[in-house]
């Protein structure tokens, strides 16, 4: 009974349908009652600068989809730094081959990015902040640490939107949609780079966890068993403390050496944790490692330090903060990342 | 209403597409439709209708894109082409295009009609009460559409 008409019309709707793909969607957002007033006004907002550009177009410019009106308007303005949410767009040389699948994120993408984060509650304004300014802004940023400079190539480096938001509006769950975006490699916001700006100032650049009683890490079992007499367990005995102490501070670039004992590692766990009555309850003063806390003269290389520390017996492991500072502040300001071996190795 | 609205997502997106051409606009006025039917909820009587409800809401939402593509600019410029258009590499075949392209000439109403029986596979009573029109209304309209949409193709082949 189907006549051919209704048989083709059939077949090309679905065709045309099935090219939205289960699971590529932008999820929705529930609309938050709270908030809904202020983002409705942001709204108004966002049309009315629309409008605007819309006039300037009639104008005299070449007439334009709505996506290529926002970005163009911001490309003159300077982008605030830091923003108060960064979305870096795929370059197609991430590692992480998940988000981009190896492709850069196409001028449509990018056009249509403009106007979907324009979109999300809460956003009051979008910068784009293209490749070239991008490696600008990392080049300034990293001017003090050539050996980084030397490692990321211009193409490395992602354009990005930076976005401000409005008072109050809290920044994860802007992020959270903006990653599900075409074209968005990852996402930071004001909160990851506030904590890179609070690590960036402690005095510690490396810390030398030495093995203690309890310690279960391959490097604390072959000091052990370097040892004759198995008296002290596994753990460092004081003489080897006392060596690597003036190992350390006879180091080229060390600048000062600090020993955490186990009851001041307690205090600082606690008050880290103060929130979390299980864990605290369930650690003890000997679960604890002792420590140097070393901090570095400007211009040592973090890595090289580490290295040597790494070989001393008695040291269970050392965490190069530097370093992960360096990859933390790439990934976050910068939308770079890599590998900790391929940034300090 | 959410779980309608995440049971259909991927449905209700394909529909909007259908009617308004590319995707990004048709995420959005599904999203815009979501936003604004969660805020009445409350008022929903009958939650058996609720996805007759969601839907309307999603062909109004078109519907008020494309009135206003029409009107305020008076051009229609979607940032993305049109699914049916040559520039995009979505659909395959020519002759899906030209099925495509004769749809989205005919008035909107016999296209909205056309979509739902063609691609929702509605029944005559579910197509009128999405579109808010009687049980008649709607099978005249898909009768006319269809006469409408032979011609076209007819004359186009």
């Amino acid at each position: 009974m189907n006549s051919p008409v209704e048989d083709r019309l059939r077949e090309a709707l679905g065709e045309a349908g099935a090219t939205v793909e289960v699971g590529a969607l932008r999820p929705l957002v529930v609309p938050d009652r709270r908030r809904f007033g202020v983002s409705m006004r942001l709204a108004a907002v966002g049309a009315a600068a629309v409008v605007v550009a819309g006039a300037a177009t009639v104008v005299g410019f070449t007439v334009s989809g709505a996506g290529e009106e926002v970005s163009v308007a911001s490309a003159r303005a300077q982008a605030p730094d830091p923003a108060d949410v960064s979305v870096f767009l795929c370059t197609g040389l991430e590692e992480d081959k998940q988000a981009c699948q190896g492709r850069a994120a196409t001028e449509q993408q990018t056009k249509a990015l403009a106007e979907s984060l324009g979109r999300l509650p809460g956003v009051a304004r979008v910068f784009y902040e293209d490749r070239e300014a991008a490696y600008e802004r990392f080049r300034k940023a990293f001017a003090g640490q050539p050996g980084i400079v030397a490692r990321v190539k211009a193409d490395d480096v992602p354009a990005s939107y930076r976005l401000t938001l409005g008072p109050g509006v809290r920044p994860q769950p802007v992020s959270a949609a903006a990653k599900t975006l075409p074209g968005v490699a990852q996402v930071s916001d004001r909160t990851v780079t506030e904590t890179a700006a609070r690590f960036r100032d402690k005095p510690v650049d490396i810390s030398v966890f030495l093995c203690v009683g309890s310690s279960d890490l391959p490097s604390c079992k072959s000091y052990e068993a370097s040892r004759r007499t198995s008296k002290h367990g596994k753990g460092i005995t004081a003489e080897d403390t006392d060596e690597l102490a003036r190992a350390i501070k006879a180091m080229p670039g060390v600048q000062e050496v600090i020993f955490e004992d186990q009851e001041q590692a307690y205090e600082n766990f606690k008050k880290a944790f103060t929130g979390n009555k299980a864990l605290l309850a369930a650690t003890k003063v000997t679960d604890m490692p002792m420590s140097f806390r070393v901090r570095l003269r400007a211009g040592t290389d973090s890595a090289k330090v580490a290295a040597t520390l790494r070989t001393r017996p008695g040291v269970a492991q050392v965490v190069d903060q530097k370093c992960s500072l360096t990859q933390f502040r790439l990934m976050a300001d910068h939308g770079i990342s890599r590998m900790l071996t391929d940034v300090c190795g | 209403m959410a779980t309608i609205f995440a049971e259909h997502h991927v449905g209700l997106v394909r529909l909007a597409l259908i009617m308004v051409g590319d995707r990004a606009t048709a995420e959005d006025v599904v999203q815009d439709a979501f936003a604004r039917t969660h805020v009445g909820r409350s008022r929903l009587r009958d939650p058996g209708k609720a996805l007759v409800y969601v839907r309307s809401a999603v062909l109004n939402g078109c519907r008020s894109v494309l009135r206003r593509r029409a009107t305020v600019f008076r051009r229609a410029v979607p940032y993305e082409p049109p699914v049916w258009s040559a520039e995009s590499a979505a659909l395959v075949g020519e002759e899906r295009r030209q099925v495509l392209i004769a749809l989205s000439a005919l008035p909107p109403r016999q296209r909205e009609a056309l979509t739902l029986r063609y691609y929702l596979d509605l029944t005559d009573q579910e197509i009128a009460e999405t579109m808010g029109i009687s049980g008649g209304t709607a099978r005249s309209t898909i009768a006319r559409g269809l006469a409408a949409l032979g011609r076209a193709l007819g004359e186009a082949l």
